[in-house]
């Protein structure tokens, strides 16, 4: 490979990578988002939770964007943002199908670095709320928001709060505390929130009290049975491969709590933080109790398949698979042992054109998307209030059963 | 953690203990249909291409970061220079890029 061509590739190598960072503004906060993050400082087991988490993402380090691009998990992150991408355009979609033309508003719930920032932009939202429990990183999202400002002239209007948004109240920091949002998104955050019921209650009072009727609330959480389903295949309760690994910190021999459901998620180079369980059943039950309905839930795996056809031009777009067999001069991102599906693929292949290629997805890479799983659910109207001035909502049924089957 | 629980709390909690009880157990049906799948495989795209200069067009953060007050008129500059050099493969349509394009990703 002569000079001139390392060099033309290093920069198409940053320029792609800030293509992907801004335009699509991907540097979501958590799991396989981030990518410029090092790891937490050493925890004290005493130490408070939350400040661990805010501790994690206050600690941040800028990376070479050489360093981002070469990053093991550089589709993973693509593919990520794919999804939520995909969220944002279909929440908004809904709304819109209804009334069209109207200006939406958006609460960014665990908005991390404003990593969709620019999925905002495109959406063509009105104003959104971000929060976070990082100061740093909303620090960094609003200078981001600036930036992006700057750039393209008009923009969405924006407010910018640091709070734990599971124990404090956000409606008191808005600026407008009347303020209704016709779309909430908590990506890859919620699960923070499943230490206690407390506060979960906090979370999901801050996600739905401001969220209109027939508005949404969507996200995207690790998906506990996938956790567990992997833990117990295992021999000791942790799993993993190269570039990710989960272990349970709880003894499941006394059974699997509610709340408090911990495990440690390292990934690569992004995330070496506890988590809780979200049992999805518990959730939609405590959701249902702020008048949330569940209208779709899905696996990762499933989420693609429900929406590669209609947003194929994006999958395309931001890169969310890499070109196999390896174009000339280029090496596959992981061994060749983990594309032996998409070999298969090729070798079956008829009519292979001299530069035709397949997109595909690293089998390391692919166990960590098919960790999570998205959701969303819809705003209901109160049907009355309690004695104690609380809105009652009619799926709040209490018979076993009735407010936990799954769409 | 919860120091101390109201009674709503409480009767929540005892509500999802007993309605949850068999949770990831073999009675729990959407945990099983996870245990019993098979891993999923990566996806495969037929006929994959790669997009190279998507959300070119205002991208630079890179310049930004470090030269925030000098990076309006040096990226106009250099934005230009892009979209003239490597004019949209959406404009071409799927027939035809440059190979520098091409093998890209």
């Amino acid at each position: 490979m002569s000079a001139h061509y390392q060099d033309q590739k290093a920069a198409d190598d940053i320029e792609k990578t800030l293509n992907n960072e801004s335009q699509n503004g991907n540097l979501i906060r958590h799991h396989a988002t981030d990518d410029d993050e090092e790891p937490p400082r050493k925890r004290k087991d005493t130490e408070e939770h939350s400040s661990v988490v805010a501790a994690h993402y206050n600690h941040l380090e800028e990376k070479g964007l050489r360093e981002r691009f070469n990053s093991p998990i550089f589709y993973l992150r693509n593919f990520n943002n794919w999804v939520k991408s995909v969220l944002i355009q279909e929440y908004t979609d809904k709304i819109r199908e209804k009334d069209y033309g109207r200006s939406l508003r958006v609460l960014d719930i665990c908005c991390g670095k404003g990593g969709d920032l620019s999925k905002w932009q495109k959406a063509r939202v009105e104003h959104v709320v971000f929060a976070d429990i990082a100061e740093v990183s909303v620090q960094q999202c609003q200078n981001r928001y600036e930036d992006l400002r700057s750039r393209c002239g008009r923009l969405y209007s924006a407010e910018f709060i640091a709070a734990d948004c599971s124990k404090q109240t956000l409606r008191d920091k808005y600026r407008d505390p009347s303020i209704s949002f016709d779309i909430v998104s908590c990506q890859f955050g919620l699960h923070y929130s499943f230490e206690s019921l407390t506060q979960a209650r906090r979370m999901l009072t801050n996600i739905s009290e401001c969220l209109k009727p027939g508005g949404y609330f969507f996200g995207t959480i690790p998906d506990a049975n996938e956790i567990v389903s992997r833990a117990k295949k295992s021999p000791d309760g942790s799993f993993g491969n190269r570039i990710y690994n989960i272990k349970l910190l709880f003894d499941v021999e006394k059974g699997y709590p509610l709340f408090g459901g911990k495990y440690d998620f390292h990934l690569e180079g992004v995330v070496d933080c506890p988590e809780f369980l979200v049992n999805f059943k518990l959730f939609t039950m405590l959701a249902s109790d702020f008048g949330l309905e569940l209208v779709y839930k899905a696996r990762f795996a499933d989420f693609f398949k429900d929406h590669s056809e209609r947003y194929r031009h994006l999958l395309q777009k931001i890169r969310c698979f890499e070109s196999y067999p390896p174009p000339p001069g280029k090496e596959l991102l992981a061994d060749e042992s983990e594309y032996e599906h998409a070999k298969e693929f090729w070798k079956n292949k008829e009519n292979k054109m001299e530069r035709d290629q397949i997109g595909t997805m690293s089998i390391g890479e692919w166990e960590v998307a098919t960790v999570y799983m998205a959701f969303g659910f819809k705003k209901l109207a109160p049907t009355s209030w309690d004695s104690n001035g609380k809105p009652v909502f009619k799926t709040q049924t209490k018979e076993k059963g009735q407010s936990i089957n799954d769409k | 953690m919860d120091a101390v629980l109201s009674a709503d709390d409480q009767e929540f909690l005892d509500r999802c203990e007993e309605e949850l009880k068999d949770r990831y157990t073999e009675k729990d049906d959407d945990f099983m249909n996870v245990f019993n799948s098979e891993p999923s495989k990566p996806p495969v795209i037929d006929s994959w291409w790669v997009s190279n200069n998507s959300g070119r067009r205002n991208d630079h953060r890179n310049s930004r970061r470090h030269h925030p007050y000098e990076r309006y008129s040096n990226n106009r500059n250099r934005d230009r220079g892009y979209n003239d050099y490597n004019r949209s493969s959406d404009d071409r349509g799927q027939g035809y890029r440059p190979q520098r394009n091409r093998y890209r990703y």
